[in-house]
């Protein structure tokens, strides 16, 4: 009994310090994120707000800091040009600046980008459920000359990782005039031989023999796979559309490179040009990874069974 | 063809044409393409020169070639696989024990998973800011001496796995949880009768029936950590120094230098070295691996 209980102290005490590990970069950007000019870096757990002025001989004077000691100030009284070392507390308090997140917030149009990344994730979503359930229907239950040849053909590329596909896929884009437009992003990601790969194992999974009552009741090959095959997948059809969002969500290297006009990136891309603008400017460029990562955090909150279901179903990183 | 053939085709072919029209233009095409592009110049403005397989040679034979350097900084990153999958399987097997709170633990462990690596690697860039980073804040008082993590090409490397792989173990974590979760419960309960304690069961029921998803996780992981792209691009702010990988390089290549053809034989090299790495799991000793 002893011995269970200890068990169980040690396992909270990892488990305290994991959560540690993946909250505290978190929350130090967060306080970061409100605090002051001047304070930026002062290493410390809450915001601060520094006055100019505070009261010397009961006059409300103009006073510069001078140094800054641990628990006081060295400061300078300007009018009288004398120096007083004061308590920290006299000059400053505990108060969220949040006037970087309005500058960050007008200076990049992140409504903008997140109504982009939007657009793209929901139009590749869509189009990969449609083109992948068709294509994995027609390799799991037809029957038609090259069926296997060319599924395989479709297994073989799986190996081939995105770099080797994405100079040519430039180069035609850029033959059609299609870079710098939101259907440059989309077009490509509309279908995947992964997604079409994962349809088909589920689709098989489906009793054949419902197919064929269905047929017998005289339905169609379309009337079969609209009313039997997909509401019959909606796990695999989910899991799926979880990996493609957040695929599509979360990808800087594509829109990066094919997206260049301002009003037209999606959240990461408009992002790390931020990150460029403001170099080491942490208070606003922490407001700004705030402002892109509050959507997916809420998202994740609503749909988080959902979410992780998906991830093991679908089983690659997102 | 018979009738029945003809129309069994035309069938079959109507529904998969969205799906191949993609597969055509944006896998196989490309695939085709690229391989072909490998052995030309082409700066997207002149006509292409074929270049017979220089593009490759100038990798090896090059005085000047950094193409071993880049092979060993992309290899670097392989040293997050290891760590992310420990990290994970630490955590599933903690929030795997029923304890009280598990559900808020979970939540908090599986978010980065939704999370885009750009705004992480802004946060981690100031994480790791020489000056005024968190990690030497808390360095300092272990009297460890600031360390220039992004700015420094022996330290950039293993600043930004700290950040990938803060990232990558939620995933994981999710994978170990749900594998874990599938064990049966009876198969600990015959170990308790056996007198086996937790140790035990840990090493001689749980670790063997986990092989497939150590394999998957490798493998994925592997693949992965070859193509790191935004957490170099975005905290170097595009210089990549000591952390310059070949994906780096092909990006570079392809899309400021407009050496189109280099690019493409750089990324097959790439293929290969990713291919040469997976066939490791198909030797014995890698299949005994991934068999429980």
């Amino acid at each position: 009994m002893k011995h269970r209980r200890l068990t169980a102290t040690l396992f909270y005490v990892l488990l305290l310090a994991a959560t540690a590990w993946y909250l505290v970069p978190f929350l130090w950007a967060l306080v970061t994120s409100l605090k002051h000019p001047g304070t930026i870096s002062d290493g410390r757990w809450l915001p601060y707000e520094r006055a100019s002025t505070m009261e010397v001989e009961g006059e409300e004077q103009e006073v510069r800091i001078v140094e800054e000691r641990e628990t006081t100030f060295l400061v300078r009284v300007l009018p009288t040009d004398t120096l007083r070392e004061v308590p920290r507390g006299v000059l400053e308090h505990v108060s969220p600046n949040w006037k970087n997140y309005e500058e960050t917030w007008s200076i990049a149009p992140f409504g903008r980008y997140f109504l982009n990344s939007i657009l793209v994730a929901l139009c590749m979503t869509l189009g990969q459920l449609i083109t992948c359930s068709l294509g994995g229907y027609a390799f799991s239950r037809l029957r038609f000359p090259g069926r296997d040849a060319v599924f395989l053909l479709y297994l073989a590329t799986l190996m081939i990782p995105t770099p080797v596909l994405t100079v040519p896929i430039y180069l035609l884009l850029r033959e059609y005039h299609l870079l710098n437009t939101y259907q440059g992003v989309i077009l490509p990601g509309l279908f995947s031989a992964y997604g079409t790969f994962l349809l088909r194992q589920f689709f098989l999974t489906i009793p054949r023999e419902l197919e064929d009552a269905a047929r017998v009741d005289g339905a169609g090959r379309l009337g079969v796979y609209f009313r039997i095959i997909i509401p019959l997948s909606g796990p695999a059809l989910a899991a799926l559309a979880t990996f493609v969002f957040l695929g599509s969500w979360n990808d800087f290297f594509w829109p990066s490179i094919v997206l260049t006009d301002p009003e037209m990136l999606t959240l990461p891309v408009g992002l790390a040009h931020l990150n460029d603008i403001y170099l080491f400017d942490y208070g606003r460029l922490m407001a700004g990874s705030m402002i892109s990562i509050i959507p997916a955090v809420l998202m994740y909150m609503v749909f988080q069974r959902f979410i992780t279901r998906g991830v093991v179903m679908s089983g690659i990183k997102g | 063809m018979s009738n029945s053939t003809l129309r069994h085709a035309l069938l079959g072919y109507s529904f998969l044409l969205p799906n191949l029209i993609g597969f055509a233009l944006f896998t196989l095409g490309p695939i085709v393409f690229s391989l072909l592009l490998s052995f030309f110049n082409w700066d997207l403005f002149s006509t292409p020169v074929f270049v017979d397989t220089a593009n490759y040679l100038r990798l090896f034979a090059d005085a000047g070639s950094q193409f071993w350097v880049y092979t060993g900084n992309s290899l670097f990153f392989l040293v997050v696989v290891p760590l992310q999958m420990g990290a994970a399987l630490l955590t599933a097997y903690l929030l795997n024990q029923h304890l009280k709170g598990t559900l808020l633990f979970k939540i908090i462990f599986f978010l980065p998973v939704v999370l885009s690596a750009v705004p992480v690697a802004i946060i981690w860039e100031y994480m790791l800011d020489t000056e005024n980073g968190l990690l030497n804040i808390l360095l300092a008082h272990l009297g460890v001496a600031s360390i220039p993590w992004l700015y420094d090409s022996a330290w950039i490397k293993p600043g930004i796995s700290l950040m990938v792989v803060w990232q990558g173990a939620a995933f994981s974590t999710i994978i170990y949880y749900a594998a874990l979760q599938g064990i049966p419960d009876q198969l600990y309960e015959v170990a308790v009768l056996d007198g086996a304690g937790a140790w035990r069961q840990f090493w001689n029921i749980t670790m063997p029936l986990l092989k497939p998803t150590h394999f998957f996780l490798s493998i994925t992981g592997v693949i992965a950590a070859l193509q790191l792209f935004a957490p170099i691009y975005v905290m170097t702010h595009g210089t990549t120094g000591g952390a310059h990988t070949l994906l780096i390089e092909v990006y570079w290549a392809a899309y400021h230098r407009f050496q189109m053809g280099y690019a493409s034989g750089l990324s097959w090299i790439l293929f290969l070295i990713i291919f040469l790495l997976s066939l490791l799991y198909w030797t014995p000793f890698g299949k005994r691996m991934a068999e429980p």
